[in-house]
């Protein structure tokens, strides 16, 4: 290897520099100097002829300066010594002219001129020029090869408004060359009025932007121009001649041309397109609308926006749902956004601002409107009573809820409503039921609040007497609570069902509003039995859940019971239980029973007044505002905030742990603005009907069975025992009989036990007081599986609401 | 007849010329200055009736002749200003020194002696 690198430089090294001849080099060194030489003499030579040159055509234009100053200003009046110059320098210039230099100087001269002068003095420049033949020179270079020398010659007979020219000239429209075709077309235009209907019937070639400026303003400039109908060209092969006719159309406002461009807004150019639909828009043509419509959606967004700008000028309310579909399907941000801008200018306010809206406000707002359907009961309480005190509404009812409706979540809001309300309030109310074990009758559901304390505030507001009191509690309370206890009963059926399937079930809230009353101190027969307790007045109260017997005068205990009787607000019902209460309870054998006892004839009719109200008075015609509280639900509030995809994992949970209330409910969401949500509601809605008609069903069966076996009937019904409260019977007894029967009647006893459905099937079904320790206890169990927490759930939500 | 002497500023030899002629031809003396200095060398030694200027000039320009003329040499000669068209913020300067008309180019020799005689009335 090094060998052979050593070779390599070997052979370099052999390598030797070539040797030139001296006498060559100074020949070349002699050469190229003088090719310089020679150029720079050339450089000296040519400037020195240009100089020389412009240097007598500025002493020629000297010279000849005056002479066309003369020329040009001379009048047939002057004086005879002015006519005789004249004449002389007309000899003068005659004889100038025969040099082709001179001509060139003149002719530069009466162009420079025409620049500076205006008026008549450049009139008076073209006629001389013309009366001198300059512009025959000028011809001549039209037919010059060179393209500068073409061009010079087309701007120099332009420039002196020769007419005569034109035909020369417009053959040149549409040269090759580029540079002598726009000065031909310019030339062609300005020299005639005909020139630009020649240019746009014959031009071939591309017409620029620029160009088209240019030619606008020389026909801007042209004196005397009557623009022809430019929409003759409208229909031209040449692009540039249809979209340049159609600013000529604009500028001239053409507007008879409307119709004819038309077609145009489906040609394939865009710019043609855009310059058609904005002198459509600019000429009102309406007849283009429908056009437009229909090109619509094959068109580019500048387009679109052009469109739609039309349609805002000459848009009508026939056109918004043309708009309105477009804009459902539009993607194009800047499009839309159009879109609603065109729909507000048609119709003002149809779009209306939704993004960056407060919606707290909104959310207010929909709850003051649905504070409206407050339950009738309420009112007529809220009405007689006086109201606690509203700091302790707002402070309680609102912040709590809106504290509960910022820390649920879809999954655990029963624990946590219970942990947040009512765990430690419920283990209290429990421990105080062990401790205080006398007060055994009293079902461990006091902590509902509302109803206790509006029937205190009636005893106070009356002010009865003990006795008064006693009867009040007894028979009112009663009478009013049948069909209050015949709920609560069904309710507590519905739970127990509930729990069975440990299943979340809903207890239904109005149902709950008429129990409301129900756990207050129930009679049973011991309790009647017992010797009344005298008890100081003042301690009375409702809430305490006591009862007191004392014997009563029966005239005015009757009367006032007639009284609380006709005060009945009856709550709206569920449809599915009308039949079941007006079955059981013998309105007829009431008034019947109480008629012998009765001698007043006053009490006498308002007993019948009442019992033809309570007869009469169908549920289902309660008034509206009931009605509405008919198809109260808890998911109502749940929908109103939730989107689609929540709405519809909603009515999966209405079919599960739905009732009939969620059927109205449901009814109401079919009506949703979403079509997914509204056919599942429909599926939803045939799925729990159906499924509701099963459990009704099913508990008929069980109460057929157990009528048969002649067991005590418990169908969500007040329990009447059998030769006991009969009162058909009434009427044929004693008055101690009548009275007996008649608290018999009265004393309404509800099976409280918690024994599931296969225990009560298999049993005889006995009135099992709660004054057990088990029943509680179960309770308590109970209470924690999602079933009874829920019920926590509907009843304290219903009670934020009435307190609201 | 009273001859008025007129100064007529203008660089361009040729319109010079034609305006000079047709000035003339009206009865004015026309004196024509191709510069600024040739005006300076004519004011220092005569007295013209009414000056003709253009804007544009060498050495002196239209403005300066103006502010010569009204605050060196304390003249309250008509002067008329010519200027190009699009030069307004050059003949608002010059009328703001004290120039008492403007003509724009292309002029029209009629147009401008009616403002002379206009100007020469008013004085």
């Amino acid at each position: 290897m090094v060998i052979e690198s050593l070779k390599t430089y070997q052979l370099n090294a052999l390598l030797e520099v070539p040797k030139i001849q001296t006498n060559l080099l100074w020949d070349l060194t002699f050469v190229f100097s003088a090719l310089g030489i020679l150029y720079f003499f050339f450089i000296f030579y040519y400037k020195r002829r240009i100089r020389l040159k412009s240097e007598l055509i500025a002493r020629r234009k000297k010279d000849v300066a005056p002479m066309i100053s003369t020329f040009l200003f001379h009048e047939t009046e002057d004086s005879k010594e002015e006519k005789r110059n004249y004449v002389e320098l007309k000899i003068a210039i005659r004889e100038l002219l025969k040099d082709a230099r001179n001509k060139e100087v003149i002719a530069e001269v009466l162009l420079d001129l025409q620049k500076d002068v205006s008026g008549d003095a450049r009139k008076r420049v073209y006629r001389l020029y013309k009366e001198l033949e300059l512009h025959l020179e000028a011809i001549k270079k039209l037919d010059s090869w060179r393209w500068e020398i073409v061009s010079k010659g087309i701007l120099e007979l332009t420039q002196m408004k020769v007419t005569s020219s034109y035909g020369f000239i417009k053959k040149f429209i549409n040269d090759k060359r580029g540079i002598i075709r726009k000065q031909a077309q310019i030339s062609a235009v300005t020299l005639t009025h005909e020139g630009i209907n020649f240019f746009l019937d014959t031009t071939r070639y591309k017409i620029s932007e620029w160009q088209q400026l240019k030619l606008l303003e020389v026909l801007q400039n042209l004196e005397g121009f009557i623009p022809p109908s430019f929409k003759v060209w409208l229909t031209s092969n040449n692009r540039d001649v249809v979209l340049f006719s159609l600013r000529l159309i604009k500028h001239y406002h053409q507007i008879d041309a409307g119709i004819a461009m038309i077609p145009l807004v489906k040609h394939k150019n865009d710019q043609v397109k855009a310059e058609a639909i904005f002198c459509l828009k600019e000429f009102r043509v309406k007849e283009a609308k429908e056009t437009l419509k229909d090109i619509f959606s094959n068109c580019k967004t500048d387009i679109k926006i052009m469109i739609l700008d039309f349609l805002a000028v000459l848009g009508e309310k026939k056109d918004l749902f043309f708009l309105e579909n477009i804009e459902k399907r539009e993607t194009n941000f800047i499009v839309k956004n159009k879109i609603h801008s065109v729909l507000n200018v048609i119709q003002p306010g149809t779009i209306v601002p939704t993004s960056e809206i407060d919606k707290d406000l909104d959310k207010t707002q929909e709850r003051k409107t649905q504070i409206k359907p407050i339950p009738t009961n309420t009112l007529v309480m809220e009405e007689d009573n006086p109201l606690p005190p509203k700091e302790n509404i707002d402070s309680f009812g609102k912040e709590q809820h809106n504290s509960l409706d910022n820390i649920l979540d879809a999954d655990n809001e029963d624990e946590e409503i219970f942990n947040l309300c009512f765990k430690e309030e419920l283990e209290d109310i429990l421990n105080e039921l062990e401790e205080e074990s006398e007060f055994t009758a009293i079902l461990p559901l006091d902590f509902l609040p509302v109803v206790t304390e509006n029937n205190e505030f009636l005893v106070e507001d009356k002010a009865p007497t003990i006795e008064e009191k006693e009867l009040d509690v007894d028979l009112g309370n009663s009478l009013n609570d049948e069909f209050q206890e015949v709920e609560f009963q069904l309710q507590l059926e519905d739970l127990l069902d509930g729990l069975k399937k440990e299943d979340i079930d809903d207890v239904d809230i109005k149902n709950i509003d008429v129990v409301e009353a129900s756990f207050l101190p129930l009679v049973t027969n011991d309790e009647i039995e017992q010797t009344p307790v005298q008890i100081d007045s003042d301690k009375i109260s409702i809430n305490e859940i006591e009862v007191f017997h004392e014997p009563v005068d029966y005239e005015e205990d009757y009367f006032e019971m007639y009284r609380e009787l006709l005060k009945v607000e009856w709550m709206p019902v569920e449809e599915s239980s009308l039949p079941s209460l007006d079955k059981s309870i013998d309105w007829n054998g009431i008034t019947q029973s109480l008629a012998p006892v009765e001698t007043q004839p006053t009490i006498t009719n308002n007993t019948e007044t009442m019992t033809a109200n309570v007869k009469t008075k169908p549920l289902n015609s309660l008034p509206e505002k009931e009605k509405t509280m008919n198809c109260f639900s808890i998911f109502a509030e749940m929908f109103r905030d939730s989107d689609k995809e929540s709405k519809l994992i909603l009515l999966d949970e209405i079919l599960a742990v739905g009732e009939e209330k969620e059927l109205e409910f449901l009814n109401i969401v079919k009506t949703d603005k979403e079509k997914s949500v509204r056919i599942k509601a429909e599926k939803i809605y045939t799925q729990l009907a159906k499924s509701l008609e099963n459990k009704a069903n099913e508990k008929q069966d069980v109460l057929s069975h157990k009528k048969r076996s002649g067991v005590e009937v418990i169908s969500g019904n007040p329990i009447v025992k059998e030769g006991q409260n009969d009162a058909k019977n009434v009427g044929k007894l004693s008055l101690d009989e009548q009275e007996k029967a008649l608290e018999n009647y009265l004393d309404i006893e509800f099976d409280l036990s918690l024994e599931t459905q296969e225990q009560k099937d298999g049993k005889q079904h006995k009135l099992k007081e709660p004054t057990e320790k088990e029943p509680v206890k179960k309770e308590v169990e109970i209470s924690e599986k999602a079933g009874f927490l829920n019920s926590i759930k509907k009843i304290t939500l219903k009670f934020f609401n009435t307190s609201a | 007849m009273i001859k008025r002497y007129l100064l007529l500023a203008e660089d361009d030899e040729l319109l010079g010329a034609l305006l000079s002629y047709r000035l003339e031809k009206a009865g004015f003396v026309v004196e024509l200055a191709r510069n600024g200095r040739e005006v300076k060398e004519y004011l220092e030694q005569n007295k013209p009736d009414v000056i003709v200027s253009d804007i544009m000039m060498p050495y002196f320009s239209g403005i300066e002749l103006i502010d010569y003329v009204r605050h060196h040499l304390g003249l309250h000669t008509p002067m008329i200003i010519i200027s190009s068209a699009g030069n307004e913020d050059n003949v608002l300067s010059a009328f703001e020194l004290g120039a008492d008309d403007f003509i724009p180019k292309p002029i029209s020799p009629a147009e401008l002696i009616a403002r002379i005689e206009r100007v020469l009335c008013n004085v």
